[in-house]
């Protein structure tokens, strides 16, 4: 007799509706799954063939034929164990009676019939939902990650037993659907508010992150760059349920998510350390995991001394950094994985980190300088919106007992910003003022006829490319959403020029 | 381009690269006239061999023919160079005056700039911060725009800001160390390309010379020749300007400096020259008088609110954007929004770093 049961499998962050058929008859003991399974699917028999029989005290000894269709596309892991079980439980087991048409199983066995969880279950519920498929049966331990989508009957289950009994008539209630709260602030460890002076680099941090744009601090060493990034987590703007739901997606798929926490609410903040290989960084590999960039989407990617990591490192970042998107393209199969995320760099003014201290003398000669600044392209550099010189913080100011702005009221003000930009695009599939095109330029960001004189002074004077023209522009529009004004005035424009450094463009 | 016997001659004998210069003049020296060596003479061959080893001597000896001669004067108009030679009639009269004049000056660009009344030198330190920079290339376009004709060298910082200031008004030479084909630094080769479309590049040493350390205080006694004054905007104690100055002020040139305070690095050379006498500028005008060109009237700009706050709150010293925050009171976007005015209008520059000084 033959039984059919539906799973899902993934390839990226897309599903693929898997048919698991099994035909189970009399003939010589033997086990076979045919349908493209990699080895762990194969060993698949193994932890099915314990797991039954210690959960019924019997298998069945006889000839078992499992397929998975469509049988062209190579299938992975070990997440088919539930449902290729369930097929030969029901192929010979005529009271399992539950209608499972609509039902998608999913989870890994172990030998005594207990369920494991898996990762990448939150694409595998939201393709689900895609299909019009009514409930999906899944480890319990993945079950608080699969009820942030609401529409699909998520069906918790602990063990083989429990499916059995489910597959009998017993009813399991349905895991309740998890409301999506944007993460709590606690405190902070690195709060704006320990930051003593740098009142320009924070403004700067604030008008990079409320818009969205990337970021460069250049600044000798201990001039407090990684101090100022590492605040970022704490005036970051929360994360929109659809967000929260792309960023999730991925972390499940590349393993990583905390199965108690279910959402990952917070903005991801990745830290790739310079020795990070490309692969690394882009993702692919043997199994096409996503790469650091796009565990930073629709967060912060920070490069910490960015020269240091290779060219190639670096240029394998202007993909994601124009389209929000990596496409991984390996032998087995072409993966795009999503990658918008806000970069934010930090770089020595030269080898030797003095250069423009007030401080200390540069001892680097000019054509080391050169190639120093030469290693970030002028293309990378044309994705940065916002360049700025962090300086030394003196002794005097470090003792000071000026109370410093907290980090809270710099997260209300970029909070607003951002609902403002995200009202604004509403339908234009954007939400932040960075991922602005020439279209929305022309819309969104009108000059007045000054003002326009005054950009095209400022490229004569200041040496700019004209590149960098729309960059100030983004800028200017994030300024005036902090300011509430509709309209990109002149003091919004000048500030924004003034972010612009052409001191490392040259 | 036609050159007369003489000038082929010297142009000849300059080719030949593994002569020194002292017996080059020395083998001239004792000729009545350079195209003598045409002559192949006993005279002539005696000479040669009287002042150069006998290996040498040979080559020199033998070189003198039309088909060798055709040859060097091909390669050089292929290259657009014309040379003048000590024996033109258009060379430069200052340069007869230097220590070993050039035998050959191998131009590239607009020679009439060598006969300009008014030439001035202003050179400084490949390394200094931006607002130097600033500060020379808005000098430099003041100067060459009043009618000035600029002389500087090839390289990075200060010569490249000269350069960059005075293309416009197309009264720029540059002066290079090595060939005409090696400018040195490499990266500065499309900036001396303009240099040649639009003025003039001149160099001692025939095209293809590599370029050597030494060459550079050598081509410096060129730029200091040729100059009627020096301007020394940046550098530091041991900066190769300080050749240019000192050639300057044997030649009794006027030596200009721009005034730094005492703890700056690329400053050092600028004060220890305005110690030791040479004039202190801080205005175009200082130089024009003293050039006697005419001196041009900028009608001031009064600056109010927060930008005079700001400005003067630079002038005092206040350089860092940081404390300017602090001590003018206003917020650090309204700061970010004063200081972008007043670098478009020409006040301040800014320097290395988040720092900004006054330029006005």
């Amino acid at each position: 007799m033959v039984s059919k049961a539906k799973s899902i499998a993934l390839y990226g962050l897309e599903g693929i509706l898997i048919e698991v058929e099994a035909d189970v008859f009399k003939g010589e003991e033997r086990f076979d799954i045919v349908g493209l399974p990699d080895t762990a699917v194969k060993e698949s028999k193994e932890r099915v063939h314990s797991a039954i029989k210690n959960t019924t005290g019997n298998f069945p000894y006889t000839t078992i034929t499992v397929n998975l269709a469509p049988a062209d596309v190579k299938k992975e892991g070990a997440y088919l164990d539930l449902p290729i079980a369930v097929t030969i439980l029901r192929a010979v087991n005529n009271k399992l009676i539950r209608d499972i048409g609509s039902t998608v199983f999913i989870g890994e066995l172990s030998l005594e019939g207990r369920l494991r969880p898996i990762s990448g279950i939150l694409p595998i519920v939201l393709f689900a939902k895609k299909q019009g498929l009514k409930r999906i049966v899944l480890p319990s331990e993945n079950a608080k990650e699969a009820s942030l989508v609401s529409g699909v009957e998520i069906i918790p289950v602990g063990s083989l037993k429990e499916v059995i009994e489910y597959l009998s008539g017993a009813d399991i209630d349905p895991y309740p659907f998890t409301q999506f709260n944007p993460a709590e602030h606690g405190e902070y460890v690195n709060d704006l508010k320990y930051v003593k002076g740098q009142a320009v680099a924070k403004r700067a941090l604030e008008v990079a992150v409320s818009g969205g744009h990337n970021m460069i601090m250049v600044g000798a060493p201990g001039s407090g760059k990684t101090m100022l990034a590492k605040c970022i987590p704490s005036i970051i703007p929360d994360m929109t349920f659809d967000e929260a739901l792309e960023t999730t997606a991925i972390y499940s798929v590349y393993g990583t998510l905390d199965k108690s926490e279910g959402v990952i609410s917070k903005r991801p903040f990745v830290t790739p350390h310079h020795t990070s290989t490309n692969v690394a960084m882009v993702g692919g590999g043997a199994n096409s995991k996503p790469g650091l960039v796009s565990l930073a989407h629709n967060g912060v990617l920070y490069l910490d001394e960015m020269p240091e990591y290779t060219r190639q490192t670096l240029e394998c970042l202007r993909q994601p950094l124009e389209d929000g998107v990596i496409t991984v393209a390996r032998a087995k199969a072409t993966i795009k994985y999503p990658a918008d995320f806000m970069l934010v760099a930090s770089m020595n003014p030269c080898p030797c980190g003095n250069y423009g201290s007030t401080t200390a003398e540069c001892k680097c000669t000019d054509t080391q300088i050169r190639k120093y600044k030469a290693k970030i392209s002028g293309p990378l550099l044309d994705r940065i919106d916002i360049q700025i010189h962090v300086d030394n913080v003196l002794y005097d100011d470090l003792v000071k007992e000026n109370l410093e702005e907290s980090s809270e009221a710099v997260r209300k003000r970029v909070n607003k910003a951002r609902l403002i930009q995200r009202e604004r695009f509403l339908g234009e599939g954007i939400t932040c003022n960075a991922q602005m095109r020439e279209k929305h330029l022309i819309k969104y960001c009108s000059l007045s006829k000054e003002d326009e004189q005054l950009l095209k002074r400022s490229f004569e004077v200041l040496g700019f490319s004209a590149r960098a023209r729309s960059r100030i522009l983004k800028v200017a529009r994030t300024i005036a959403d902090l300011d509430y004004s509709d309209n990109i005035e002149t003091k919004h424009l000048l500030e924004a020029i003034g972010y612009r450094n052409s001191d490392i463009d040259k | 381009m036609s050159y007369d016997r003489d000038e082929l001659a010297v142009i000849l004998l300059d080719s030949m690269m593994g002569l020194e210069y002292k017996n080059k003049i020395a083998i001239l020296d004792r000729l009545d006239s350079p195209k003598q060596l045409f002559s192949q003479d006993d005279y002539v061959t005696e000479v040669i061999y009287s002042v150069l080893p006998e290996s040498k001597a040979n080559t020199v000896a033998s070189a003198f023919n039309e088909n060798y001669l055709n040859h060097v004067v091909t390669k050089l108009e292929s290259r657009n160079v014309r040379v003048i030679t000590k024996y033109s009639e258009n060379y430069p009269e200052s340069l007869q005056n230097v220590d070993c004049p050039p035998l050959c000056l191998y131009c590239n660009g607009n020679v009439s700039l060598l006969e300009e009344q008014k030439i001035f030198a202003v050179v400084g330190t490949r390394k200094c911060p931006s607002d130097v920079l600033r500060l020379t290339k808005d000098f430099a376009s003041q100067l060459s725009e009043a009618g000035l004709c600029l002389v500087t060298g090839s390289a990075g910082g200060v010569d490249s800001a000269v350069i960059e200031g005075a293309l416009p008004s197309e009264k720029i030479i540059s002066v290079v160390a090595g060939g005409i084909n090696n400018v040195y630094p490499a990266y500065n080769k499309q900036l001396i390309e303009r240099v040649e479309k639009f003025g003039l590049v001149i160099s001692e040493q025939p095209p293809d010379f590599e370029v050597k350390p030494w060459l550079f205080p050598v081509r410096n006694r060129i730029i200091a020749g040729l100059a009627e004054g020096v301007l020394v905007a940046a550098g530091k104690r041991d900066s190769g300007a300080r050749h240019t100055a000192t050639f300057a002020l044997e030649g009794g040139k006027d030596v200009f400096a721009f005034p730094y305070s005492i703890d700056v690095s690329y400053g050092e050379l600028p004060n220890s020259l305005i110690k030791s006498g040479a004039h202190l500028c801080d205005d175009v005008n200082d130089i024009l008088e003293t050039m006697r060109v005419d001196v041009k009237k900028v009608a001031s700009v009064k600056l109010e609110g927060d930008e005079k706050t700001v400005f003067s709150l630079i002038k005092d010293g206040v350089i860092l954007a940081d404390d300017l925050v602090e001590r003018s009171g206003l917020k650090s976007y309204e700061v970010a929004t004063v200081l972008t005015k007043l670098e478009l209008g020409g006040f301040i520059a800014r320097a290395a770093g988040n720092t900004y000084k006054a330029i006005k």
